[in-house]
């Protein structure tokens, strides 16, 4: 596994890397609860309930992979949840209205890279805080889709494809098409971030803005770009959620960037900038539809899981923090 | 030096530009909406935006020490459910009450604690921590009908009519004076400010930052509980989900009112200005009989354009400084340099 | 003067002009902060930009760096016209600089600190590519890093794990590795210690020595002697001379600097003044500190503090000094240790606690560390002791105006009035407002930590002056400073740190140097303060 930035650490040992690699700790803790659950809770490592809990991961995987994105630059979209309801509501409605669906999902990407555009030039040109630029955003795209459904769910727009494309129906055995744009996306990113300019750009300027801009690196564009792309990933999340769901409730998207940024954190993404990776925003996704299974699994009301998902994500960041503790004391050791 | 006209000294007066808006809007309503001004409809929604006005007390403190507190809307809601339960058990109100305060206590002190003694990240602890405490009224309210509450008392908290306003309203303005006074003119408010300029300086000024801080969250939890009771006693009725929202206008007040998010600076009247107009702003569009649905997009707007005016005042305000320094501006960069 | 053992290479005779800045005129938040400036530096050159703090020397090298447009003037660049629009473009001219603050990316390993924004440069390819071959990288920038103290493994890890020397370091490597035409170069020496200031200067010969001009900011004047050929000075954002060093001294420089009154000005070494422990009355310990241990920082410190003295602390960076002070306030955690403080033995936690026992500090790096931006004068003063204005429990504005005015004549801060903010305040008079509010808490043990950093040369004289007094007072005073010639003017004894622990004392500092000489004084620190034995 590679470290949590830019660095590539391939001169240390094998035991080292993975030790000191940052989500050491939560993958363990990971593979702990799922061997006690397997051992403990008989209907947890079934086929039918592993493909129920990587199914669930899918639209949360999308907005982590765009929030961890966006986290690296040092910014924070508040905005991907109303986005991807957004996107949603434009792929039902056009493809209800008989537009054909490549040409309908076009229109979803377009304004989910649109909206991100518009979130990256205010932070940047106007000088707004990220926080408030894209709760405001969240605000209105929330506000629209309300005002655009009159507050009725959208309805009638599902075809055999979109079956298939939201993942309702599998190509092969339990691999549906979802799963692979995802796959696909992840390493795409993961070479993006890890072999490009663009990439270590991206950690540059999340990690110290005014050292980026001294080495001459355009500051301005790259964070653009990184809203662009989560509001791109956003706008992915929306087309498959309206295939997943065939309907779109108006309140669909409510609450989901607080589980794209728990996800992002929970895998090592840091809120002040130059942390993070692909990897870790599906390891964060997993181990939240993890959570969320279990607690149906044993028998838990499910009225029980926001209280969950909150300690899971403080315990999360605590355990990161812990191991970041145990690595700076671990080098100053190495250094004496 | 350059001298400052009449105009740019007026504008750096705190708070003027959104006072200024609010009386412009204020204007604007009432020529184009009907019974905009009628007392009795302003009593009203006022007195619905009572347990708002509270939090966002708390809220101001936590803002100006540098931190933020995203938990407080659910907090407010499950104190709500705790004392509301508490009545319904029979209990004299003044137990709801401190069954209630208690609740948001707790919360404020689990705030508190990993923020400042375990040092983690204050958006994320309060992100979890508002999931917790919305959770939790979720399984109250699964497990309890928390229909209403018999005892009168317990009503009358915030229906008691005096002066002709709510008891609602007038302990809102008790609140806000007397923690508007301590955010001012005490040393603790001093503190506060002093830690959210920057916590090393302050630190080496003197200041345990850290106490500073704990009793901030502190108060943002105890309000928070205390805004619940007022909200349990005027709805009587408590389901889940209950404010939940409140603290995003809460935030958007505190920016409407120009308290900048990086700590340091602001007080409690212009948070309040600032949610006076949000809620007025809805009111207003309300009557002009503008569907509802489109509010959270003029709430939206009504955040961009106020940080947007509020950062080019400052800005403007920088400019007469007696000799060449530049803006002081935040990082990460600034480290120790050890010697 | 410094002993420069670079000295006696003859400098290669400067070539021809490679750039030419004339009437640059900027202004800046509303002051003028270039006035028609001129500039000229010729190839093979080494060119010092000199001025004291304001003169607009930052602001020049901003505008030659391409991160700001002159409003006037125009800029020829090896003789074509050129403007420069971003940092990027003055790369690509062969413009590269090593900035006064650290510029280092704490998340990125030092390797991609080093060829970050100039990739191309380093590989000089034109075509272009999105890909990042770190690899190739590495073969290409291996040598120069070696050379600078980077070795393979650190070269991967991020730049963050490691401290100021280091980061300047990779600073160096980067400006290098691009084989730049000007050199830009805002104060490289700080943080360095000697030897690697002397590598430095070779490098900056052996630069030379190529081709390439090197412009050189440094308020280390006696550096500048015996390696600079020409200096430029600026004043107020004016030119005010441009000279060939040779021949002048230093009295020359200073006056062109400031004006001939600021010569005189340099005050005579604290003579006459005996060390504490003798002549002052009613001696007392005022400080026992004993066993100061934190692992890797400090190593086992003990030292004492009388009433009425200066303690000076020297060391180079990295020494420890301001670790040991932040200790003493309770700001660090020291692993163990105590201190006995006016005879009783407390544990000092935290700042506040060292406050309320009668200690106080003036830190370094104001910025950063020591003012409260938003805060005005009568904020500052106040803050460390707001009992102090109290009146009936409440915050009293009166009182506290009071209190900020009464300061301000004591010590002719300049300020329109006592509500202005801070931030706005020159360098010197943000530091009275500093030593203002650490006074105002009754301290009787007051710590400067590089009291005159930044801050213009009438200004530090009164600092000097404003310390003096307070130990007159009966006050025991601790003073950090790097400038040996401040600590040597200031302190009546001084304790020597290297790596943690104390090496070296001198006593009776105004003795010795009545007795010995002030130079054999600055030789015995800078040998016990550096690795090199004696």
């Amino acid at each position: 596994m590679t470290p949590n930035s830019a660095v590539d650490n391939s001169s240390n040992s094998l035991r080292n890397r993975v030790l000191q690699d940052p989500s050491f700790g939560i993958v363990s803790l990971l593979i702990t609860v799922i061997i006690a659950m397997t051992i403990l809770e008989p209907s947890f490592a079934t086929s039918g309930n592993v493909t129920n809990i990587i199914n669930a991961m899918m639209t949360v995987s999308f907005l982590a992979i765009g929030m961890t994105v966006v986290l690296i630059a040092g910014g924070l979209d508040l905005s991907v949840g109303s986005t991807m309801a957004v996107t949603a509501g434009v792929a039902g409605k056009f493809i209800a209205y008989g537009m054909p669906m490549g040409v309908a999902f076009m229109w979803s990407l377009a304004i989910g890279v649109g909206i991100g555009l518009i979130n990256g030039l205010l932070i940047t040109k106007l000088g707004i805080p990220d926080f408030i630029a894209t709760l405001a955003m969240l605000g209105i795209g929330q506000g629209v889709i309300l005002f655009w459904t009159q507050g009725v769910p959208i309805l009638g727009y599902m075809n055999d494809a979109y079956y298939y494309i939201g993942g309702l129906e599998k190509i092969v055995g339990p691999i549906s098409v979802p799963m692979i744009v995802v796959v696909v996306i992840s390493v795409v990113m993961a070479i993006v971030l890890k072999r490009t300019k663009f990439g270590l750009e991206l950690y540059a300027v999340g990690s110290s803005p005014i050292s980026a801009r001294n080495a001459g690196v355009n500051t301005h564009a790259i964070k653009i770009s990184a809203y662009a792309i989560s509001g791109l990933f956003a706008a992915v999340a929306g087309i498959h959620i309206a295939g997943r769901t065939t309907t779109i409730p108006p309140l669909i998207g409510k609450g989901y960037e607080i589980s794209a940024i728990a996800a992002a954190v929970i895998g090592g993404a840091s809120l002040l900038g130059g942390k993070g990776r692909i990897i870790g925003a599906l390891i964060g996704a997993l181990t939240l539809t993890l959570t969320r299974n279990i607690i149906n699994l044993i028998g838990i009301e499910s009225s029980w899981q926001a209280i969950v998902t909150g300690s899971v994500l403080i315990a999360a960041v605590l355990a990161n923090r812990a191991s970041a503790g145990f690595s700076r004391k671990r080098l100053r050791r190495m250094n004496t | 030096m350059r001298n400052q006209s009449k105009f740019s000294k007026l504008i750096s007066i705190e708070g003027v530009v959104i006072l200024t808006a609010f009386v412009l809007m204020v204007i604007f309503f009432s020529l184009k909406a009907d019974s905009f001004l009628i007392p009795d409809s302003i009593r009203y929604y006022i007195n619905e935006a009572v347990p708002i006005f509270i939090i966002i007390v708390g809220l101001t403190f936590v803002i100006i020490a540098g931190g933020i507190d995203l938990s407080i809307g659910s907090v407010l809601g499950l104190s709500a459910g705790t004392s509301l339960m508490v009545s319904m058990w029979g209990w004299p109100f003044w137990v709801a009450v401190i069954v209630g305060v208690s609740t948001g206590l707790a919360f404020g002190l689990l705030n508190a604690v990993i923020i400042t003694i375990f040092k983690v990240n204050d958006f994320i602890v309060t992100l979890g921590t508002l999931y917790i405490a919305a959770g939790s009224l979720t399984v109250l309210t699964d497990k309890v009908q928390l229909t209403g509450t018999e005892d009168a008392s317990f009503q009358r908290i915030s229906d008691l009519s005096f002066l002709g306003l709510t008891s609602s309203i007038w302990i809102a303005i008790v609140i806000i004076v007397v923690f508007e006074l301590v955010l001012l003119k005490s040393p603790f408010g001093r503190r506060i400010f002093a830690t959210g300029i920057g916590e090393v300086p302050a630190l080496i000024s003197g200041i345990n930052t850290q106490r500073t801080k704990f009793v901030a969250y502190l108060i943002s939890g105890g309000l928070a509980g205390f805004g619940g009771v007022l909200l349990a006693s005027h709805l009587n009725s408590v389901q889940s989900g209950l404010a939940g929202g409140y603290e995003l206008t809460a935030i958007a007040s505190a920016v409407l009112g120009g308290i900048s998010l990086a700590g340091g600076r602001g007080s409690v009247w212009r948070a309040i200005v600032g949610a006076l107009f949000l809620t007025t702003l809805n009111q207003g569009l309300l009557l002009m009989g503008i569907d509802p649905l489109i509010f959270q997009i003029v709430t939206g707007l009504c955040i961009l354009i106020g940080v947007i005016v509020d950062r080019g005042v400052y800005k403007f305000t920088l400019t007469f400084s007696t000799q060449t320094r530049e803006v002081n501006s935040r990082s990460r960069d600034g480290e120790v340099v050890s010697s | 003067m410094r002993n420069n053992s670079f000295a006696d290479i003859p400098s290669s005779k400067a070539g021809s002009q490679i750039l030419k800045m004339s009437s640059i005129s900027k202004r800046f938040q509303g002051v003028q902060a270039l006035d028609n400036v001129e500039l000229e530096v010729r190839s093979g050159e080494i060119h010092a930009l000199l001025g004291g703090n304001g003169a607009g020397k930052s602001t020049l090298l901003k505008i030659l760096s391409g991160l700001a447009l002159p409003d006037e003037g125009t800029i020829s660049f090896q003789g074509q016209r050129v403007e420069i629009e971003s940092p990027r473009e003055a790369q690509e001219l062969g413009i590269s600089m090593i900035h006064q603050e650290l510029s280092i990316i704490p998340d990125l390993s030092i390797l991609e600190n080093i060829f970050l924004g100039q990739e191309r440069l380093i590989t000089q390819r034109n075509s272009w590519t999105p890909w990042v071959n770190r690899r190739e990288m590495a073969k290409k920038v291996r040598e120069v890093a070696t050379e600078f103290g980077i070795t393979e493994v650190e070269l991967w890890r991020p730049a963050g794990e490691f401290g100021a020397l280091k980061k300047r370091s990779i600073e160096i490597v980067k400006a290098l590795v691009v084989q730049p035409k000007i050199l830009i170069l805002d104060e490289p020496t700080s943080g360095l210690e000697e030897h690697e200031k002397e590598l430095l200067f070779g490098h900056m010969r052996s630069l030379q020595r190529r081709g390439v001009a090197l412009i050189w900011v440094t308020h280390h004047l006696d550096e500048v002697f015996g390696l600079a050929d020409t200096a430029t000075i600026l004043r107020d954002g004016r030119s005010v001379a441009e000279t060939s060093i040779k021949g002048k001294n230093l009295n020359d420089i200073i006056s062109l600097m400031f004006g001939s009154q600021a010569a005189a000005l340099i005050e005579q070494p604290r003579i006459g003044r005996k060390s504490g422990k003798t002549e002052i009355k009613n001696q007392f310990k005022s400080l026992e500190v004993v066993g100061f241990k934190r692992e890797g920082v400090l190593k086992d410190i003990s030292f004492d503090l009388w009433n009425g003295e200066i303690l000076g602390i020297a060391g180079l960076a990295g020494a420890g000094r301001t670790e040991l002070m932040r200790a003493l306030m309770g700001i660090d955690k020291i692993d163990s240790g105590s201190i006995n403080i006016f005879g009783k033995i407390e544990k000092i936690g935290h700042p506040e606690k060292a406050y309320e026992l009668g200690i106080a500090m003036v830190p370094e790096d104001r910025k950063a560390l020591g003012i409260l931006s938003e805060f005005s004068i009568e904020r500052s003063v106040s803050i460390s002791n707001l009992v102090n204005i109290l009146k009936s429990g409440w915050l009293n504005a009166k009182k506290e105006r009071e209190l900020a005015s009464k300061f301000i004549s004591k010590f002719s801060i300049k300020t329109p009035n006592s509500r202005e903010k801070i931030r706005n305040l020159s360098g010197g008079n943000q530091q009275k407002v500093i030593i203002s509010r650490c006074i105002n808490s009754n301290p009787r043990i007051l710590i400067f930590d590089e009291p005159t950093q930044g801050i213009d040369i009438a200004s530090k004289v009164e600092v000097h002056k404003l310390i003096r007094e307070l130990a007159d007072e009966g006050k025991s005073i601790i003073v950090i400073a790097s400038e040996l010639n401040e600590l040597i003017r200031l302190s009546d004894r001084i304790i020597i740190l290297r790596e943690g622990s104390i090496v070296g004392e001198i006593d009776s500092v105004p003795e010795k140097i009545q007795m010995n000489g002030y130079e054999l004084v600055e030789q015995d620190i800078l040998h016990k303060s550096s690795r090199v034995n004696v």
